[in-house]
């Protein structure tokens, strides 16, 4: 019998806004279930009435032997649930210790049981030490792994996780998962997780692809990733050049860039397309995110066509020792770096990093506590009034107003910028908005509205671009058009560009980068000098594959500290992958099946991860 | 069966006692409150310009003047003789009272037969002008009872003897005798006890507005909802440690009613206490209920000051005994707990009397408060509407 059992259910919050469109869902017990899609999919409703927290219009819940909807009071002494956000259920004002002393006490555990918990899990995720700490001033990955922890004190036979590594950092992220995967063993626990994020997708034993309401697609990553094999191609590629020109639909069946690599999707034994036949294409393994792109109806998101317009020249920024203190807490410590024209400066980290701080100081919205910030040699704290005719910005909830249409948008902006009105109709024209001019700006669709955000921004000729987390809660096939269009333009205006982001796989749109965590700087340099700086201070990836998988990843993790599990892939890290793939072999001899191994690439999250470890290590 | 409600009482004290901003609003809000209306409302007429225009100019009228400048309810800044300019100096704002005594005052009191003072009062302050033509008509009849007095209570005044005859003139409106005559003549041994209970009413209500749609904006409600927590337990967890922290502000409120106010306090401060006490917790589940429903902080504000704090104002009595003769309004104020509760305090302050000459009163309160928490713990839905 399946642990979830949802039928039919449908829930819309307005006649227009539809949530649900008859979704059916099971949910096999011990097995950790993924709702995959993008923002505003459904994946959280569906939870919600789950979790008997939200009622469905139609439709049947059953948990275990439990209605749902008629005994939802009996479900919830059997269901953990983490709710969206960093910590959203955690009181601030609490310690550590004291909220989950609130939740002992809300779910009437006994001290016993409460005190035999709580020790291993706080060990696990590495907060015993915070205990006293309250909880407002933990960073999102603790207050995550804290929320995980007050989620199953009660010993639930379902634990419903919402978006839990959303914005968080990696390590912490990483941790998580490790803890859910034991919590799932050790206790024979139904996990449902809702997620945005496609690698992580690879990490559930089944999933469901949600778009618009419903349910797209069903079955585990292999089986998924299987429909599309002998599909997918990949090249490398510098991320210095534009994409060519190839019409999906028409030649492949998708096109795009995933990191330094592009990626193609054609028919079985059709032929490449002519503008790109030349290259040295290489059949690669379906992803997550192949199956995702391939089921979800593309944003209609044309890139841009190229164009050599008049170049202005962008503005050389230096930012040196800038920190900024709120009271006590150091929300940026210490940071310098050099933004060169023409190129894009990418700003990675977690939510909390203090990446929107340190952009606010650069910007002259905050006074830094300490450093200075140069344009073009000139103090800009000093000189704010001509900064901010350089400056073109775009926040992160970007101001746009959702009740104007695009052209009354551009026309606000233009008169607050005092901007060339010719300019302004040149843009729209570029961004392909042009369209849209009557559109009201909340019923543009996805990407859409970063354009227009982008437009604004760009009205009063800038020579400084900055771009405040652009592509968050939007679908990766719009993120990813988004980006080029970002890198577009600051090449054709030979811009400077400086942009912030939480998912570490946009990392290689970038030129630069620049690495934040918990208010620090913990590395620079290109994309490839990032990964190159960790495979040098920690070695590469040795990918272990085996047929049976639980028990090889039980064995291995027992040898292998540095061991971490995605989907059902072992990737071990080493500095000697000959040697190391040795010892696998030896390790999981007279295990029935074959085993694999091979050297892989440090994935850049990875290499996020050994920049966390190798800075904590110098403090 | 406790242990929950425990839970949330604990973890609530928590939260505010490290709160600054919630110490601050329970604390400084009402004591704020209190002292602010206590002075605003303050109804009490001093050193009132006023203008004399004595056509008279004899022994009595000069006579009447000086009670007038002896007292300090009035400052006479001059003594002209045309009435045209006084209602000059009344347009211009140069007084807002004259005093206009006809040229025939003295001969007719002094034959005793009725005298008659017309008074102008600029009646933009409706109330102020009210009572300054109290005050004059008052100070005119002391006049008046001195002189009868003086001829051994004897003359020709018969029934209509001390009687004035005060008449508003243009900038007076709807002149009535209606001063209050308190023992000290002083509005504050009235306003400062009903303040005292729309002051309870407000800041408990307001507090507890936010206690659970602040949890609701941040996201933590889910804790009670996806538990198996009963709504009575988070109600009533709530309501517990705010009401405590709300009970012993009253003990500053009324330091200041009786330590700056210095208003005449007859009862018991124990029995004051008391009532107050459950009083709060009435009041703080009034806030609930809104909190309850409502979806922003901002929205469960808006409302406890429409739905709490204007009727209490408006249908208390605070300000004069609410309309009889209007059933509606009347009707509403039975429905009003400040109704109930600002009759108890002023009952105890002013009258030192004890709760039993209030039973009708502490009964309608005690069964309003079982209604709010019941329709409070009621509409307490385990169900999100998104």
């Amino acid at each position: 019998m399946p642990a979830i059992n949802a039928q039919n259910v449908s829930k819309s919050y307005t006649d227009e806004e539809i949530a649900l469109d008859r979704v059916s869902l099971t949910a096999e017990s011990n097995r950790i279930t993924g709702l995959v899609g993008p923002d505003g999919a459904g994946k959280t409703t569906l939870m919600k009435i789950i979790a008997g927290v939200l009622w469905p219009d139609e439709g049947d819940v059953q948990v275990g032997d439990i209605d749902v909807l008629q005994q939802p009071e009996e479900l919830k002494a059997n269901i953990g649930f983490m709710p969206q956000g960093l910590g959203a259920a955690l009181y601030d004002r609490l310690s550590i210790r004291e909220n989950m002393e609130f939740v002992r006490d809300l779910r009437g555990l006994d001290e016993a049981s409460y005190q035999e918990q709580i020790r291993p899990l706080l060990k696990l995720t590495r907060l015993e030490k915070f205990i006293e700490r309250r909880a407002g001033q933990l960073s999102g990955g603790m207050r995550q792994k804290l929320a995980l922890i007050l989620s199953v004190l009660h010993y639930p036979d379902v634990l419903l996780l919402d978006e839990p590594t959303t914005g968080i950092d990696p390590l912490s992220r990483q941790e998580f998962w490790t803890l859910i995967a034991r919590l799932r063993e050790e206790r024979d626990l139904t996990v449902l997780v809702c997620t945005a994020n496609l690698e992580e997708a690879e990490r559930c034993s089944n999933v469901f692809l949600f778009h618009e309401g419903q349910i797209q697609q069903r079955g585990s990553p292999e089986q998924l990733k299987l429909e599309l094999a002998g599909q997918v191609y990949r090249l490398e590629y510098s991320t210095n050049k534009s994409l060519p020109a190839v019409k999906v639909g028409e030649e492949a069946l998708d096109f795009y860039r995933d990191g330094h690599y592009l990626r193609l999707r054609k028919k079985e034994n059709s032929k490449f397309p002519d503008s790109i036949s030349d290259y040295d294409w290489q059949a690669a393994e379906a992803t997550v995110e192949d199956v995702m792109r391939s089921v979800v109806p593309r944003t209609e998101l044309p890139p841009l066509p190229a164009v050599n317009g008049d170049k202005s020249t962008g503005a050389k920024i230096n930012f040196e020792g800038l920190t900024k203190q709120f009271g006590s807490f150091t929300a940026v410590n210490e940071v310098s770096g050099r933004l060169k024209p023409g190129e894009v400066y990418g700003l990675l980290g977690p939510n909390g990093a203090g990446k929107t701080t340190l952009i606010k100081m650069i910007c002259c919205l905050l006074e830094p506590t300490a450093g200075q910030v140069f344009a073009d040699d000139r103090n800009v704290w000093e000189e704010r009034e001509w900064f901010k005719r350089q400056l073109g910005y775009m926040s992160q909830q970007f101001s746009l107003y959702r009740d104007l249409t695009v052209r009354e948008n551009v026309e606000l902006y233009s008169g607050l910028y005092d901007a060339d009105r010719d300019f302004s109709k040149a843009l729209l024209e570029r961004f392909d908005l042009i369209n849209y001019e009557g559109t009201l700006t909340a019923d543009l669709p996805g990407g859409m509205r970063q354009r227009l955000a982008l437009t604004t921004a760009l009205q009063h000729q800038p020579r400084f671009l900055v771009l405040d987390e652009p592509t968050s809660g939007v679908d990766p096939a719009a993120r990813e058009v988004f980006w080029e269009t970002i890198r577009q333009t600051a090449q054709e205006r030979d811009l400077t560009v400086l942009v912030t982001t939480h998912y570490l796989s946009e990392a290689e749109y970038c030129d630069q980068l620049g690495l934040m965590n918990e208010g620090d700087w913990i590395g620079s340099g290109s994309p490839a000098d990032i990964r190159e700086q960790a495979y040098r201070r920690g070695g590469g990836v040795l990918l272990v594959r085996a047929e049976q998988f639980r028990e090889a990843s039980r064995r291995l993790r027992r040898e292998f500290s540095d061991l971490t599990v995605i989907g059902r892939d072992i990737r071990i890290r080493t500095r000697q992958p000959e040697e190391t793939a040795k010892e696998v072999k030896a390790k999981l001899s007279g295990l029935a099946g074959t085993v694999h191994t091979e050297p892989a690439e440090l994935l850049m999250e990875e290499a996020f991860i050994d920049h966390i470890r190798a800075h904590e290590a110098n403090n | 069966m406790f242990k929950r409600l425990w839970a949330v009482i604990l973890k609530e004290t928590r939260e505010f006692v490290r709160d600054p901003l919630y110490v601050s609003l329970v604390v400084i809000g009402p004591i704020l409150m209190l002292v602010m209306f206590g002075y605003g409302m303050d109804m009490d007429v001093e050193e009132l310009h006023m203008v004399a225009v004595d056509h008279d100019n004899s022994e009595y009228s000069r006579e009447l003047l000086e009670k007038f400048q002896h007292d300090n309810t009035f400052l006479l800044q001059e003594t002209i003789y045309s009435t045209a300019q006084a209602e000059e100096m009344l347009k211009a704002a140069e007084a807002r009272f004259a005093l206009v005594i006809p040229p025939d005052f003295g001969s007719k009191i002094s034959r005793g037969e009725q005298a008659e003072l017309e008074a102008l009062a600029e009646a933009t302050y409706t109330t102020q002008a009210q009572t300054a033509l109290g005050y004059a008509e008052a100070i005119a009849q002391q006049y008046l009872d001195q002189i009868w007095r003086r001829r051994g209570g004897e003359g020709s005044g018969g029934e209509s003897s001390g009687e004035s005859w005060l008449r508003g003139l243009p900038f007076s409106i709807g002149l009535q005798h209606n001063v209050w005559f308190n023992p000290d003549l002083e509005s504050k041994n009235y306003l400062i006890p009903g303040l005292y209970a729309i002051v309870l009413t407000y800041f408990p209500a307001v507090i507890a507005s936010f206690m659970f749609v602040r949890e609701r904006e941040t996201g933590t409600d889910l804790n009670y909802l996806a538990s198996t927590a009963q709504p009575w337990e988070i109600v009533f967890g709530k309501a517990i440690p705010y009401g405590l922290v709300v009970s012993l502000v009253q003990f500053v409120l009324a330091a200041i009613a009786l330590g700056i106010f210095q208003v005449r306090f007859q009862g018991s401060l124990l029995l004051l206490f008391l009532a107050g006490t459950f009083y709060i917790f009435c009041t703080i589940g009034l806030g609930l209920f809104i909190s309850v429903l409502c979806r922003t902080q901002i929205s469960a504000l808006i409302i406890t000051v429409v739905a709490v704090l204007l009727p209490s104002f408006m249908y208390s009595g605070l300000y004069g005994p609410v309309a009889p003769d209007e059933p509606l309004a009347l009707a509403i104020s039975h429905l009003v707990p400040a109704y109930y509760f600002v009759t108890i305090c002023r009952g105890i302050f002013l009258k030192g009397l004890g709760l039993t000459y209030y039973a009708f009163e502490v009964a309608a309160l005690f069964v309003l408060t079982l209604f709010i928490y019941g329709v409070a713990i009621s509409a307490f839905s385990k169900r999100r509407k998104k």
